[in-house]
């Protein structure tokens, strides 16, 4: 091997990810090249200087303790959802699929346990981004800032409505990931308020009346108009939501 | 899964140093790179349920190091698009000469500014090798790149900050 050669594998020697023939190979050579051992040498001083403990960043301990705190939150959220249906942790297999057959044949769109489950997704997604200061990717105002935003990001073009005369502020705009699919999440203002309104693709394009929800205190309305499923959870009373959902409907 | 956050705190907790590091490199500043750790041990939890067992450390990593770049893009930091040359020998991009040494080495606040100066492709790669120690392959499973894209990633970061070091004029141009 010649010097260019060598130089091209000395960084993958220097860091024990040469096999070895190839460290055999390069071993060999540097017994023989002072300048090939010489940029060894470099690297080796090199790492030294990286080596320093100053130059790692450790978490400050509040980090660790808000992380703690938010994980036995969602985690809380979560065993609220499964203890609703405690006939899916206490029961057999056998006694839920029957009971699974029942629903089906009941409730042949959606069983009510996807939908107590999308419901605390969405209301965990809506916490989160209350709690970790990321309540959008982009800030604006203008529906004309926030659509274009989007684009490339999902693949789909969510609908994105100023509401400002309604009394819902457009405030920005983010990506999120609901029940397994990304979602567009635009959020709207309501004084003090923060309302999420996720919206996704139907699937099938069927419309649905709006159904409202409450969980951990925050309320849910899921709705779809044919092309998007949408779903607006916010600490707003109830019937403020639903004047949202007229409004968005309506524009 | 009752005791899913005891779990999550047993298993991915202590590689919380390690997701700070990369998320405080990549952002730059203390606040919102705690943000962005936060965020993105949120995001594990919530697929921690995905989580098959393996390297516990790499799978944080490549959630944080995604929600790192998010963060950047959407903060407008986009850092030019790096484009290069993937051979290793072009041009001026030669090794320094082994005569030369690392004046500065010693500087903790020069290496520091050096490392810093980076453009991010090249110092995520560089902070994962040799302040995490990790292997080319988690590297290239963490920053979503072929194994040879790191080697040459790696190769440009260490004589980029070798030429900055030892007070060289900067050659290879990365930035």
């Amino acid at each position: 091997m010649n010097c260019q050669q060598i130089q091209k594998l000395i960084h993958a020697h220097h860091d024990g990810e040469l096999d070895a023939a190839n460290t055999m190979q390069v071993d060999e050579h540097l017994a023989d090249c002072p300048s090939c051992f010489g940029a060894l040498r470099q690297l080796s001083a090199l790492r030294g200087a990286l080596q320093n403990s100053e130059l790692r960043f450790s978490a400050p301990a509040g980090l660790r303790r808000n992380i703690s705190a938010a994980v036995e939150q969602a985690a809380k959220a979560e065993r609220e959802t499964t203890s609703a249906r405690p006939w899916v942790q206490y029961s057999g297999w056998a006694a839920a699929a029957v009971l699974l057959a029942a629903f089906a044949l009941t409730f042949p769109i959606s069983s009510g346990r996807n939908e107590d489950r999308l419901v605390a997704d969405l209301t965990a997604s809506h916490v989160r981004s209350l709690m970790v200061n990321h309540l959008t990717d982009v800030t604006s105002t203008d529906q004309h800032t926030v659509k274009p935003w989007f684009d490339g990001k999902l693949d789909f073009a969510p609908p994105v409505k100023e509401l400002r005369e309604a009394g819902f502020p457009l405030l920005g705009g983010r990506m999120d990931f609901i029940d397994g699919h990304s979602a567009a999440a635009l959020v709207y203002g309501r004084q003090k308020h923060f309302l999420n309104l996720f919206l996704w693709p139907a699937s099938p394009p069927s419309p649905t009346e709006p159904r409202s929800s409450q969980r951990n205190g925050y309320n849910v309305i899921r709705w779809s108009d044919g092309k998007m499923v949408c779903s607006v959870v916010s600490d707003l009373n109830e019937s403020e939501l639903r004047e949202f959902v007229r409004d968005w409907s309506a524009k | 899964m009752p005791n899913a956050a005891a779990n999550f705190d047993q298993t991915i907790l202590p590689h919380l140093d390690a997701a700070y590091n990369l998320a405080r490199w990549l952002i730059g500043n203390e606040r919102d790179a705690e943000d962005v750790t936060q965020e993105a041990c949120l995001r594990a939890f919530k697929f921690f349920g995905g989580y098959r067992g393996g390297d516990a450390r790499s799978w944080l990593l490549t959630i944080v190091r995604r929600t790192a770049w998010s963060w950047l893009q959407s903060n407008r930091r986009h850092e030019e698009a790096v484009e290069y040359d993937e051979e290793l020998h072009g041009g001026q991009d030669v090794a320094p000469s082994p005569e030369v040494t690392l004046l500065r080495a010693g500087d903790v606040e020069a290496v520091r500014q050096a490392i810093g100066s980076l453009p991010a492709v090249f110092r995520e790669v560089l902070v994962l090798r040799e302040l995490e120690g990790c292997s080319y392959k988690e590297i290239a499973d963490i920053a979503g790149v072929p194994v040879g894209t790191v080697m040459s990633r790696l190769t440009r970061a260490r004589r980029h900050l070798q030429a900055t070091l030892s007070n060289q004029p900067q050659s290879g141009g990365l930035s």
